[in-house]
């Protein structure tokens, strides 16, 4: 019985730091693991919902007769400064520039006491000036419901 | 009937030419106006919650410049799709009284959501 007691804790001494560290926010990158299972459902939610989801907030908007007239989209929100998926978007414009947009980039900037996220729509999954899809804004914005993630 | 003198001809020709190349050159003109490049603007205009009119935020908007002038708020509509995700649609709107039948103004989009720090 004793045996059995020690090798269980042992094991569980053994796991139990790796448990930790998967649980435990990486510091150094301002990232932690929700943030990344957030990023992941996101990315899967957009692949496999983006279009129905895009349908879901035209007809509600329809129904309301303020639809949009151009063209619109589901991408996802990229952080800037952490790289991973922290939202997603309803993009809308042109339809030749609506088609172009892979991602919007969040690029965060501080003007006094306010701090502004500003939604850039761009053509490549790594935010660059060059990347930007000018003439297309923000119409909606999606967020995840599981508010643990 | 006598024929044409050759120079007389080639005169006749060359005149014509010209006449027809100018008056298309003119028909082109007017039917594609000269394109004057679309000034762009923004502006930090408050969301209001539709139903209550309850401010819960501030956007930025950009747009042409003649409807970005138009926007007073942004009026905010929830909805859910299949409990999985919430969205919040934002429709630029020409007026803060947004009691009554709200109106799009039309080519004008949010570019940023501000952040108020609170100390």
């Amino acid at each position: 019985m004793n045996r059995k007691r020690k090798r269980l804790l042992s094991v569980f001494a053994l796991l139990f730091p790796l448990f930790l560290a998967l649980l435990v926010p990486t510091v150094s990158h301002g990232v932690n693991l929700g943030d990344i299972l957030k990023g992941g459902g996101i990315a899967v939610i957009v692949k496999n919902y983006g279009d129905e989801i895009n349908k879901a907030i035209n007809t509600l908007l329809q129904n309301k007769k303020i639809e949009v007239k151009e063209a619109t989209k589901v991408v996802p929100i990229i952080s800037g400064g952490k790289g991973f998926y922290s939202g997603a978007a309803q993009v809308t414009g042109p339809k030749e520039l609506v088609e172009k947009v892979k991602v919007v980039a969040q690029v965060e900037s501080t003007v006094g006491d306010a701090r502004i996220k500003l939604l850039v729509p761009i053509s490549a999954r790594k935010f660059s000036d060059a990347a930007r899809v000018k003439g297309v804004g923000v119409s909606a914005l999606i967020d995840l419901k599981v508010s643990k993630l | 009937m006598k024929p044409i003198p050759q120079f007389l001809f080639l005169i006749l020709c060359v005149l014509t030419l010209a006449n027809i190349s100018t008056s298309g050159g003119n028909s082109i003109n007017s039917t594609q106006p000269e394109k004057k490049p679309v000034e762009v603007a923004n502006k930090i205009v408050p969301v209001l919650s539709v139903g209550d009119g309850i401010r819960i935020g501030l956007v930025q908007v950009s747009g042409p410049k003649e409807y970005v002038e138009k926007v007073k708020a942004v009026a905010a509509i929830e909805g859910d799709y299949r409990d999985l995700v919430r969205y919040r649609a934002l429709v630029p709107i020409e007026t803060e009284k947004i009691v009554e039948n709200i109106t799009r103004v039309p080519f004008v989009a949010v570019s940023g959501v501000v952040d108020l720090k609170v100390s």
